[in-house]
């Protein structure tokens, strides 16, 4: 009796729940319908998408995984929490760039695609030479010591030198490919003009001057006081000031009321709309999504720590917040593999195709990422130059395409027959950092290789132990990151040299160390890209990789805020000059929280 | 009492010289290291994968020096500078500063979580023994069993989630200090705190039952109660105090747990405390920040150790130190 009392109360408080938030669902939907049909709207020039007209104020508010302390760039890399929005680069992407041309969701960034930030224009008018032109209208933040003075050349040249370690300075150990070249001189000729002067051509020279991790521009002033490790001395040029640090709590910033920029679709439009921005330090995902659905923040952006991670989490959110924003975008893959082929069965060619003819990419991608993932073979690089899977020669696709037919095939040829247990060889797959999903997809592909009767021992290891194994090349099957996103060169170096290189999967074979020695001694970026497309498919040919699927990623954003068509960052770590393009929609937001 | 002080006192000193080895050692013998994890967060945050000139950033944080020669110039800087030193990723802050920040933090929530134990666990426990075997001593116990059997991170997230999905309400998120907004400081921590006290005084309120059970069972307890005392006398002024001295102990050493069991608390409910400190710095393998907060801890249990020794000749007077 008492049970089934409390069976029907169970489902009776079930029923009112499920009413209830159903009613709420569609209450909000209905709200809002009536709510944006009474107000102005603008129609996005690079999408063509409805908003309603960009309006100033508001605080918006974002999540971060983490708060990192450093507030220089020179010293404490990239990743830098304080200076999103307060200082500044030469140059950004394209906020008016048609999307369908590029929908500025790649981590990459086509030179074409690029716009000066305090930059007005450059030129590279020999290999050697780059002059770029400053915007006569940029002014320091109105802030001790600087007090608003004007932005002139001598400061992109204190910053430069000072990061590039030219004369008695060390270079910053983040400056990378930069740091490599060989300088002559950077000078200011006059208040607004910049010339970098290299003595020896380099393919990247003017694409890593605009387009860079940590070359942002710090106030000279503070640096020279020494000041410019401590967040209370932080001044740029950008639309926003840090005004509050909260240690692992959260960050505040206010509108710069003298910003100098516009809104390159809106010019009449001063940057930014929002009176200010603040950052809550939230490290636990589910915390994270607790704090969106109930709008205590504005926008989950992946980069900042994933709300979202898999599709039942957006269906789940969708759910509660119908009316909400998303974005997907596909960053990188940390399921391919790279083989040692240095080790029996992996020296022979076909056994290592038969591996990669054995997965299924497609249904991976269906069965984990509901079809939103990318399951189109690829290299480990950026796809803006490497060749599409569809430009391939065809022999190249066929390898790629799931076949366990002819894996099979292969492998009786490669003189692997199966045993009595059905299986034919045991290899082992050295795999880092796994997560719930991640070992869902590691025990589809182990399902795979059964198939074939290829026993794949999985050996997860501890991040920084994967990492130093990695390094050691000590695996059969080593899982390493592919991505569609990233040009660095340590992708493909990986394969180069005599064998004795760290990370280096004992690839010597002197004509791909020919092609990337030809490559690094390029000296246009074209001449660099195109040999870059042909060391790709070198290596694809080589079948040194097992692609995978390239798992999605999903920004998602509160249905207030307007301007938004999935764009996710304009150049990297300048995601705040894309908040500073979007608006709240105040009443929006009233109708939706209250 | 004074000799047994000294020398308790001067027994800390080769103990905590062997945990500034320890410390200092066990977290760089975690592999990987502050380069590798400072490589991946950028990664993880702008995409970029890119490669850092190892040699400059070791020697620029002072990381190319052989081992004992770092642990010569950390402990200089404890014992002479009175410094933990600046943390290996970054900003203007000292490690002492970012301790001293926290610390309040934890405190405030390991207080508030321990009143909250207390307040459940002494006076059920106590009712507990007293009415033993009776349904309110079936029903504390049958409670006390679930809040030992529901892992506390559990039920942080059930308070997170599912509140969210039906009311469109979560536990408040951004941490307010109590100078600046005293009501909102105490419902900022009031999730956590509940959810930590009553967690661990599952544990207490056991203890205190069976303390008071056995104590109850005394002959002088029996003599009180043929003296025709009071129950309230009986056992107020006559079980209690006996009863509490292994309690005393045990909410001594609960203070630490308490400090370290909401570190998965702290990372739920958003609390900047230490907690969530040592997390970070753990994973970003920045050393003197975990040294640093691995000596506190380890000076901090000794101390209220220390403490609860020297609590007992109050309770009980027939302990006595020479």
């Amino acid at each position: 009796m008492y049970m089934r009392v409390m069976r029907q109360a169970l489902v009776i408080a079930t029923v009112i729940a499920v009413a209830a938030t159903g009613a709420w669902a569609a209450g909000e939907g209905e709200g809002a319908s009536e709510a944006m049909s009474e107000k102005e709207m603008v129609t996005d020039p690079s999408s063509g998408k409805q908003f309603t007209a960009p309006q100033y104020g508001g605080t918006m508010t974002i999540a971060h995984f983490a708060h990192t302390l450093a507030v220089d760039t020179y010293s404490g890399g990239p990743a830098v929490t304080h200076i999103a929005g307060v200082v500044e680069k030469l140059a950004m992407m394209d906020w008016a760039v048609d999307r369908d041309t590029w929908a500025l969701n790649c981590f990459c960034g086509p030179i074409e695609y690029m716009r000066g930030q305090l930059a007005e224009s450059w030129e590279q008018t020999d290999p050697l030479t780059v002059t770029v032109k400053l915007r006569p209208d940029v002014y320091w933040q109105d802030k001790e010591p600087v007090n608003g003075r004007q932005f002139v050349a001598d400061d992109v040249v204190y910053n430069y030198t000072r990061y590039i370690g030219l004369g008695d300075g060390d270079a910053s150990p983040f400056i990378d490919r930069l740091g490599n070249m060989v300088w002559d001189s950077i000078t200011a000729p006059d208040d607004h003009t910049v010339v970098f002067k290299l003595q020896e051509p380099h393919a990247w020279f003017l694409y890593d001057l605009l387009w860079h991790e940590i070359t942002a521009m710090y106030a000279p002033e503070v640096i020279e006081a020494g000041n410019v490790t401590d967040w209370e001395s932080l001044v740029g040029t950008g639309p926003f000031m840090l005004t509050d640090v909260q240690e692992g709590s959260s960050l505040a910033w206010e509108r710069n009321p003298n910003y100098w920029g516009h809104d390159e679709k809106y010019p009449d439009n001063q940057l930014p709309y929002p009176d200010a921005l603040k950052a809550l330090v939230i490290p636990e995902p589910g915390t994270r999504l607790a704090a969106f659905r109930t709008g205590q923040i504005d926008l989950g952006f992946s980069q900042h720590g994933a709300s979202i991670r898999t599709p039942g989490d957006l269906e789940g959110l969708l759910r509660t917040n119908p009316d909400m924003q998303y974005g997907i975008y596909n960053f990188r893959s940390d399921y391919l593999f790279m083989i040692n082929v240095e080790n029996p069965p992996l020296d022979d060619i076909r056994v290592r195709r038969a591996l990669q003819l054995a997965i299924n990419l497609d249904e991976i991608n269906d069965a984990l990422y509901d079809g939103q993932g990318n399951a189109t073979p690829r290299s480990m690089s950026a796809h803006i130059w490497v060749p599409p899977y569809e430009e391939w020669p065809e022999e190249l696709q066929f390898y790629f395409k799931y076949n366990p037919e002819h894996a099979e095939e292969l492998l009786d040829e490669a003189g692997l027959p199966r045993g009595d247990d059905g299986t034919r060889v045991t290899i082992g797959a050295l795999i880092g950092g796994v997560g719930t999903l991640d070992a869902t997809y590691w025990e589809l592909v182990q399902g795979y290789y059964a198939d074939i009767g290829v026993e794949l021992e999985l050996q997860p290891e501890d991040g920084s132990i994967y990492a130093d194994r990695m390094a050691a090349v000590q695996y059969d099957l080593g899982m390493s990151e592919g991505t569609s996103q990233m040009i660095e060169e340590h992708l493909v170096g990986r394969f180069y040299g005599d064998g004795t290189n760290q990370w280096q999967p004992n690839t010597v074979d002197p004509e791909y160390n020919a092609l990337i020695e030809e490559m690094r001694a390029a000296t246009t970026l074209d001449e660099y890209a195109e040999l870059w497309g042909v060391a790709n498919l070198f290596l694809l040919e080589k079948q040194w990789i097992i692609t995978a699927v390239e798992p999605p990623q999903w920004n998602i954003v509160q249905p207030w805020i307007q301007g938004w068509n999935g764009e996710n960052m304009l150049g990297r770590h300048q995601y705040v000059e894309l908040y500073g393009r979007l608006w709240i929609d105040q009443e929006l937001k009233d109708h939706y929280l209250n | 009492m004074t000799a047994y002080l000294l020398r308790r006192v001067l027994l800390l000193v080769p103990t905590v010289f062997l945990v500034t080895v320890l410390v200092f050692l066990l977290v760089r013998f975690i592999p990987g290291d502050v380069i590798d994890m400072m490589a991946e967060r950028a990664m993880r945050t702008g995409g970029g994968s890119f490669l850092v000139d190892r040699e400059a950033l070791e020697k620029a944080l002072g990381l190319d020096k052989p081992v004992h020669e770092q642990y010569a110039v950390w402990i200089g800087n404890i014992i002479f500078k009175g410094t933990f030193g600046k943390p290996l990723t970054g900003g203007s802050y000292l490690i002492e500063e970012r301790i001293a920040r926290r610390l309040p933090i934890t405190a405030e929530l390991g207080i508030l979580a321990l009143l909250i134990q207390l307040a459940i666990a002494l006076p059920v426990g106590v009712y507990s023994a007293v009415r033993q075997d009776t349904g309110g001593d079936y029903a504390a116990r049958t409670a006390a069993v679930i809040g030992l059997a529901a892992p506390n991170f559990w039920l942080a997230m059930l308070i997170i989630i599912f509140p969210s999905i039906w009311f469109r309400w979560q536990p408040p998120i951004e941490h307010v200090s109590f100078g600046a907004d005293p009501l909102g400081n105490l419902y900022f921590f009031l999730f956590p705190s509940l959810i930590l006290g009553t967690a661990g005084s599952a544990g207490l309120m056991r203890l205190t039952r069976t303390m008071m059970l056995e104590v109850l069972r005394q002959d002088y307890i029996r003599t009180a109660w043929a003296k025709g005392l009071k129950e309230r006398v009986v056992v107020v002024r006559h079980a209690i105090k006996n009863a509490f001295i292994p309690v005393a102990t045990s909410i001594g050493m609960d203070l630490p747990r308490l400090v370290g069991g909401a570190v998965i608390i702290e990372n739920v409910f958003n609390v900047p405390g230490l907690g969530r400190l040592a997390i970070d710095a753990l994973q970003l393998r920045d050393y003197p920040t975990v040294s640093a907060l691995n000596l506190v801890a380890a000076l901090t249990i000794t101390g209220v150790n220390l403490m609860v020794d020297l609590v007992y000749p109050y309770l009980d007077p027939r302990i006595r130190y020479r």
